[in-house]
C-alpha cells in the first residue's frame, strides 16, 4: 500500500468515524429530549389538536347525543355573539392600556435604575420586583381596596383630601374608568419585568456611542432619539410582545375587580363563561383557538415590526 | 459511498432507540383509554341493592363525598357512618363555584369528581339535560324521596336526580338589638318602611350602612332581586318565559334596591362585594339588615366563633313587599345532592345519601351548623324540643317555599343569571332606571328562548 492509498484509507477511516460519532450524537439526542416531547405531546399538543377538532363540532353539553360536525359555525356564532364582541373591545382596551403603561413606565423605571449607583441599584431591583411575583388575585384584591368606594378607599381618600373629588366615586362600576383601573392593577405585575429587560438593554449599549455623540454636541433628546432608542429595539420588541400578549390572557384581575361584568370581562373570562357556565364546549374551544390565533398574530405582526426597523 | 450508509446506520440507530419509546407512548395511549371506559362506564348495577339498608356489604369501599365548604356534619356523626357500614369517607369540601366547574369538567370529560356529589337547584336543567345524574328513584327508598321538603326543586323531567340536605329559603335577617337601638321593635314589611328604618339607624347613627346588600356581578346580586320579586307573588320566569316584570314586580324591587343605595344605605363598596362578603358585615354588626338571608344564619350569627353579634337579637321574617302585605312566597334555594353516573360506587353512594337525610343526622347537623333539616319530622322534633331558632314561625315560612322559575330552571340559568346581577348593579348605581333594566331583560330572556 502506498503512502497515498494509507492517506486516503486513514482519510475514509476518519469520515467513517465521524459519522459514526455524529449519528451517536444525535441518536443520544433524540433519547434525552424525548420524555420532553413526550410530556409536551400528551399535554399539549394532543389537547391543542383535539381542541381545534372539537370547535368544528357540536359540543353543547345538555344536548350530548349531538356532537356532529358543524363546520365554521361554532367561529360565526362566537363572531357574532355581542358579548364575544365586547369582550373582545374590553381586552383591547386592557393591551392598549398594558402596552402604553409597560412601554414608558418600564422604559422610565429602567433609566432611573440604570443612574443609581451598585447597592442603591440592587435595593431598587429587589422592591421593583415585588410586584412581578405577586399572584393576580392578590393584586386584584389589593387594588380592590385601593379603589373601594367608600371612605376607607385610598384612591378615594387622597382625591378627596386634595379637592379634585367632592364625593367617593365607584370608579369599579364605571364602563370606562372600571376598564382602565383594571388595566393598570393588571400593569402593576407587568412594568417590573418590562423595566428589567430595558434595564438589560440599556447596560448594553456600549458608552463609546454616548461618549462619541457628546462629542459631536448631541442634545440629550438626540442622544434618545439616534442611540438609545434604536439599540433597544430587541428589549422593546420582548416588553412589546410580552405585554400585548399577557395582556390577552388577562383574567384574574377582571374577576376580583368585577366579576363577570359583561363591560369588563376579557376574552378569557368570556371563554370560560361559553364553556363552563353555558355547557357550550364547542363555542368555549372556537372562543379559545380564536383567541389563539390573535395572540400569534399580534405577538408576529410587533415583532415584523420592530425588526423590520431594526434591519432598515 | 461509506456517507450514505453511515447516515443509514444512523437512522437505523434511530429507529432502535424509538422503538422503545413509541411502543411506550403507544401502550400509555391505549391504557389511557382504557382506563377512561372503565370510569366512565362505572359499576352501574344495581344487582342485589336494596335501597335504604345499611349493610356492610360494601365495606372497605372508599367513598368520595364532594359537598359545599359550609356543609356542617360534625366528623363524629360521619364516623357512624363509616362504623355501620365499613365505607370510608373522603370528604372534598371545595367552594360552590369549584364544585359548579369539577361538575362541568368530570362530566364534559365522562367521569365523576366524587361519588356524591353536590347540587343547586339552579344547575338542574343543566345537568339533568346533560345527563350526569342518576335518578334517585332507584337508589333512595320512596319514603326518604317523599319525606324530604323541596325535593321538587330537584327533579328534571320527571326524575328526581337531588335530594336537599339544607333547607335553605330567602327571608331577611334583622338583628334586632341594633334596631331596638333606633327605636324601632318590630321588622318593617313594606319597602318604604324598610327605607325609613334603614334611614333611622343611619341617622341615629347605630350603623353607617344599615342594609347588607351584594352588588358584584356575581350569582350574589341576582339572589335578593329573586326573592323581592318571589315575595311580590311573581315567579321570575314562567316555563322559561319572563314573570318578572308582571305588576311591576321586578322594577319595584330594583326601585328599593337603587334608593337604598343612592342613599347609602347600602355601602356602596357593595359594588365588589360578593354575598359572604355582605354576610361576614351583618355578622360584625356593621350593618342592621340582610335583606336577602338564610335561616342557617339564625344559627350561624349566634355563635361567637362566627360573629361579633352573637349575643344580638337576630330576627328571621319573610321579605318586604311593596305594599307591606303578607310575603307571596320565600324562594327556595336548598342545597342538594346526587349521584353521578359515572361514579364508580353507586351503592356505596346511594347508602350515603339516604343515610344522611334521616332525622338524626340532619338534626346533628343542625345543631353543629345551623342547617335547617329538608324534613318535617325533623323539624317537628326541632320545635318541639324548642332547639330549633325561630320556632314555628321559621317552619311556616319554610313551608311557603315556592321555585324561582315555575316549570324549572332553563338550560340558559348561568347566563339568565349574569344578566340580572350585571342589571342589579346598573340599576343600583344609577347607570340604568328601573325600566330600562327590565325591558332589557325581558329581551335577553326573549334572545336567549329563541336561540334554543
Amino acid at each position: 500500500m502506498t503512502d497515498s492509498e494509507r492517506m486516503q484509507l486513514s482519510r475514509r477511516e476518519g469520515v467513517r468515524s465521524r459519522w459514526s460519532l455524529r449519528a451517536r450524537e444525535v441518536t443520544s439526542a433524540y433519547v434525552l429530549v424525548t420524555p420532553a416531547l413526550i410530556i409536551i405531546a400528551l399535554l399539549i399538543f394532543f389537547p391543542a389538536v383535539q381542541s381545534t377538532i372539537d370547535s368544528f363540532r357540536q359540543g353543547d353539553l345538555t344536548n350530548p347525543t349531538a356532537h356532529n360536525f358543524i363546520g365554521l359555525r361554532n367561529y360565526l356564532n362566537a363572531l357574532l355573539d355581542p358579548s364575544f364582541l365586547q369582550a373582545v373591545r374590553n381586552t383591547g382596551v386592557y393591551i392598549v392600556v398594558a402596552v402604553v403603561v409597560a412601554l414608558l413606565l418600564g422604559l422610565l423605571m429602567a433609566m432611573w435604575m440604570q443612574s443609581l449607583g451598585g447597592r442603591a441599584r440592587v435595593i431598587a431591583l429587589t422592591l421593583i420586583i415585588l410586584p412581578w411575583a405577586v399572584p393576580g388575585t392578590v393584586a386584584g384584591n389589593l387594588w380592590s381596596f385601593i379603589l373601594n368606594p367608600t371612605g376607607s378607599g385610598l384612591l378615594n381618600g387622597v382625591l378627596e383630601s386634595l379637592g379634585v373629588i367632592d364625593q367617593p366615586q365607584i370608579w369599579i362600576a364605571s364602563p370606562l374608568w372600571g376598564q382602565v383601573f383594571i388595566a393598570l392593577s393588571f400593569c402593576w405585575g407587568l412594568v417590573p419585568l418590562g423595566a428589567i429587560i430595558f434595564l438589560a438593554g440599556l447596560e448594553s449599549i456600549p458608552e463609546d456611542f454616548y461618549a462619541q455623540s457628546y462629542v459631536d454636541g448631541a442634545t440629550a433628546l438626540q442622544r434618545f432619539t439616534s442611540i438609545t432608542l434604536p439599540l433597544l429595539r430587541p428589549a422593546l420588541a420582548i416588553v412589546l410582545v410580552n405585554a400585548a400578549v399577557s395582556a390577552i390572557g388577562i383574567y384574574d384581575q377582571v374577576y376580583v375587580l368585577a366579576g363577570f361584568d359583561p363591560n369588563k370581562i376579557s376574552l378569557i373570562g368570556q371563554t370560560y363563561l361559553y364553556a363552563f357556565r353555558d355547557f357550550n364546549f364547542g363555542l368555549g374551544y372556537a372562543a379559545s383557538i380564536l383567541t389563539t390565533v390573535a395572540t400569534t398574530l399580534i405577538a408576529a405582526v410587533f415583532l415584523k415590526v420592530v425588526y423590520r426597523e431594526e434591519q432598515m | 459511498m461509506n456517507g450514505p450508509s453511515a447516515h443509514r446506520r444512523a437512522h437505523q440507530q434511530m429507529r432502535r432507540a424509538f422503538t422503545p419509546v413509541l411502543v411506550a407512548v403507544s401502550l400509555v395511549a391505549s391504557l389511557a383509554g382504557c382506563s377512561a371506559g372503565a370510569t366512565a362506564s362505572g359499576s352501574g348495577s344495581a344487582s342485589g341493592f336494596k335501597p335504604g339498608v345499611l349493610t356492610k356489604k360494601y365495606s372497605g369501599t372508599t367513598l368520595e363525598v364532594g359537598l359545599p365548604n359550609y356543609q356542617g356534619m360534625p366528623k363524629s356523626t360521619l364516623a357512624e357512618f363509616t362504623k355501620a357500614t365499613g365505607i370510608k369517607l373522603h370528604m372534598q369540601n371545595p367552594s360552590y363555584d369549584v364544585i359548579h366547574d369539577k361538575i362541568v369538567t368530570a362530566g364534559a370529560a365522562n367521569t365523576a369528581f366524587a361519588d356524591v356529589v353536590y347540587l343547586d337547584p339552579a344547575w338542574i336543567g343543566q345537568v339533568g339535560a346533560a345527563g350526569w345524574f342518576e335518578p334517585l328513584e332507584k337508589w333512595v327508598p320512596s319514603s326518604t324521596i317523599k319525606n324530604d321538603l323541596g325535593q321538587s326543586l330537584f327533579a328534571y323531567k320527571g326524575q328526581t336526580i337531588g335530594l336537599p340536605w339544607n333547607l335553605d329559603f330567602r327571608g331577611t335577617l334583622w338583628n334586632m338589638t341594633l334596631l331596638k337601638k333606633a327605636g324601632i321593635n318590630k321588622p318593617p314589611t313594606s319597602y318604604d318602611e324598610l327605607i325609613t328604618t334603614a334611614e333611622k339607624l343611619k341617622s341615629k347613627g347605630v350603623v353607617k350602612y344599615p342594609v347588607a346588600e351584594p352588588l358584584s356581578i356575581t350569582e350574589g346580586a341576582a339572589t335578593p332581586w329573586y326573592a323581592l320579586v318571589r315575595a311580590s307573588g311573581n315567579a321570575v320566569l314562567k316555563n322559561g318565559k319572563p314573570a318578572f316584570q308582571a305588576g311591576g314586580a321586578g322594577a319595584k324591587a330594583l326601585d328599593l334596591i337603587r334608593t337604598l343605595f343612592s342613599k347609602q344605605l347600602i355601602d356602596p363598596g357593595s359594588v365588589n362585594l360578593t354575598d359572604q362578603q355582605v354576610g361576614q358585615a351583618f355578622g360584625n354588626g356593621d350593618s342592621a339588615v340582610m335583606l336577602s338571608g338564610g335561616p342557617a344564619g339564625l344559627g350561624y350569627y349566634a355563635q361567637p366563633s362566627n360573629s361579633k353579634i352573637s349575643s344580638d337579637q337576630v330576627t328571621f321574617t319573610t321579605l318586604p313587599t311593596p305594599d307591606g302585605s303578607p310575603s307571596a312566597g320565600s324562594v327556595g334555594l336548598e342545597d342538594g345532592m346526587g349521584i353521578p353516573k359515572a361514579s364508580t360506587h353507586k351503592e356505596a353512594a346511594a347508602l350515603f345519601v339516604n343515610w344522611y337525610l334521616q332525622e338524626h343526622q340532619l338534626n346533628a347537623a343542625y345543631a353543629a351548623a345551623g342547617l335547617l333539616p329538608p324534613n318535617a319530622a325533623a323539624l317537628k322534633t326541632l320545635v318541639s324540643q324548642g332547639k330549633l331558632a325561630g320556632g314555628q314561625p321559621l317552619v311556616d315560612a319554610a313551608m311557603g317555599i315556592k321555585p324561582i322559575f315555575e316549570g324549572g330552571s332553563p338550560t340558559w340559568y348561568s347566563k339568565f343569571s349574569s344578566n340580572v346581577a350585571s342589571m342589579v348593579q346598573s340599576v343600583a348605581v344609577g347607570s340604568k332606571s328601573s325600566g330600562q333594566g327590565v325591558a332589557g331583560l325581558v329581551s335577553q330572556v326573549n334572545a336567549l328562548n329563541a336561540q334554543q
